[in-house]
């Protein structure tokens, strides 16, 4: 296993192209445990409710949703190893507006909140970083910040989404070693005009 | 007080066995194919995919250990077994799937880091979907 690890919330894999370090989790390949392209072990841990592709003609990580009415459910991915992670995430809806509320967990110990927007709070065609900053999609991919260093003491990384009386949405989450891959993630992360080509 | 172990536990382990052999099955095959594409495109580089390539035989071992562990370690594995075998299933074709799939894990982690440019990774991608064919599916994946 090795980080990063990207997953693309969406509805079908073939609807846009994932970059290198992206895995798309979609209808028919959504369950804990599905082993990523990179090699990590990943994927929801209850049904996220529903799937949806949204918009193909911006950054693959924001082309879909998945989304939670109710209590909140888990996106995992399971770490090489514990220690210091940084994460990134986008949430919102290209075609609507959004609420969202995501919460960072080592196993069961929260890290904190990294987004929380109420109803309609997220305008749309904008999506939340994991400092709860709002960027439209244009935007997202070359200003989006990290939260972090988050201290882990399992292997055992979950984004928490939903929990609140809204339609809470995400399209995005990524999670990447503290210091390690500095360079080739960074560069990765805030050069998508480069795509699917860009060399790492 | 101990919560009671009903036939409602057992069951979720069986069907937890279910979906990680099933989808350790279509994991294989998918990940091949995505590697061969990247391979093919030539891009991220050899280095890059190789270890993708470890790195995803490593995960598979872990989801083969998981059913080992508890087949050899649980005081419950006889009810997953009895309540396999009254489901119509012969656990003897659970172990033959587990092997088989360990041999490519097992394979994957050995001979990835070998694979030293881009024909390669494709010969190993494609020795990889010949042997795991495509699992049946109601809808395209």
């Amino acid at each position: 296993m090795a980080l990063p690890q990207g997953l693309n919330l969406r509805g079908s894999l073939a609807y846009v192209t994932d970059a290198g370090d992206d895995y798309a989790v979609y209808v028919g390949n959504r369950d804990y445990p599905l082993t990523s392209t990179q090699g990590n072990n990943v994927g929801w841990e209850a049904n996220p409710g529903d799937m949806l592709n949204r918009n193909s003609g911006i950054d693959a990580r924001l082309a879909g949703i998945h989304y939670r009415n109710g209590s909140a459910i888990n996106l995992r991915i399971d770490l090489p190893a514990t220690g210091n992670h940084n994460v990134r995430i986008a949430a919102g809806d290209a075609s609507a507006v959004a609420a969202t509320k995501v919460e960072l967990f080592d196993t069961t110990s929260s890290l904190g909140v990294l987004a929380s927007a109420g109803a309609s709070a997220i305008a749309s065609g904008s999506f939340r970083d994991a400092t709860n900053t709002e960027y439209s999609a244009a935007n997202w991919p070359g200003s989006n910040s990290p939260s972090g260093p988050h201290s882990f003491s399992t292997t055992i990384c979950r984004f928490a989404l939903g929990g609140t009386a809204n339609f809470d949405i995400l399209a995005h989450v990524y999670v990447e070693a503290a210091g390690g891959g500095g360079f080739k993630a960074a560069w990765a992360r805030n050069n998508t005009v480069l795509g699917a080509g860009v060399v790492l | 007080m101990a919560i009671t172990l009903t036939k409602f536990h057992i069951i979720k382990v069986l069907f937890q066995i279910e979906r990680n052999l099933t989808g350790l099955h279509y994991d294989m095959r998918s990940n091949a194919l995505k590697w061969k594409t990247m391979a093919q495109a030539q891009t991220p580089a050899v280095t890059v995919i190789r270890q993708f390539m470890a790195d995803a035989g490593a995960s598979y071992q872990t989801r083969l250990e998981w059913v080992r562990a508890y087949r050899d370690g649980s005081p419950n594995w006889t009810a997953v077994r009895n309540v396999y075998t009254a489901l119509g299933g012969d656990p003897a074709e659970a172990t033959t799937l587990y092997a088989e799939m360990k041999v490519i894990a097992d394979q994957l982690v050995a001979q990835a880091p070998a694979l030293s440019n881009y024909s390669q990774i494709v010969a190993a991608c494609d020795q990889i979907s010949a042997a795991v064919q495509a699992p049946d599916s109601l809808w395209p994946e």
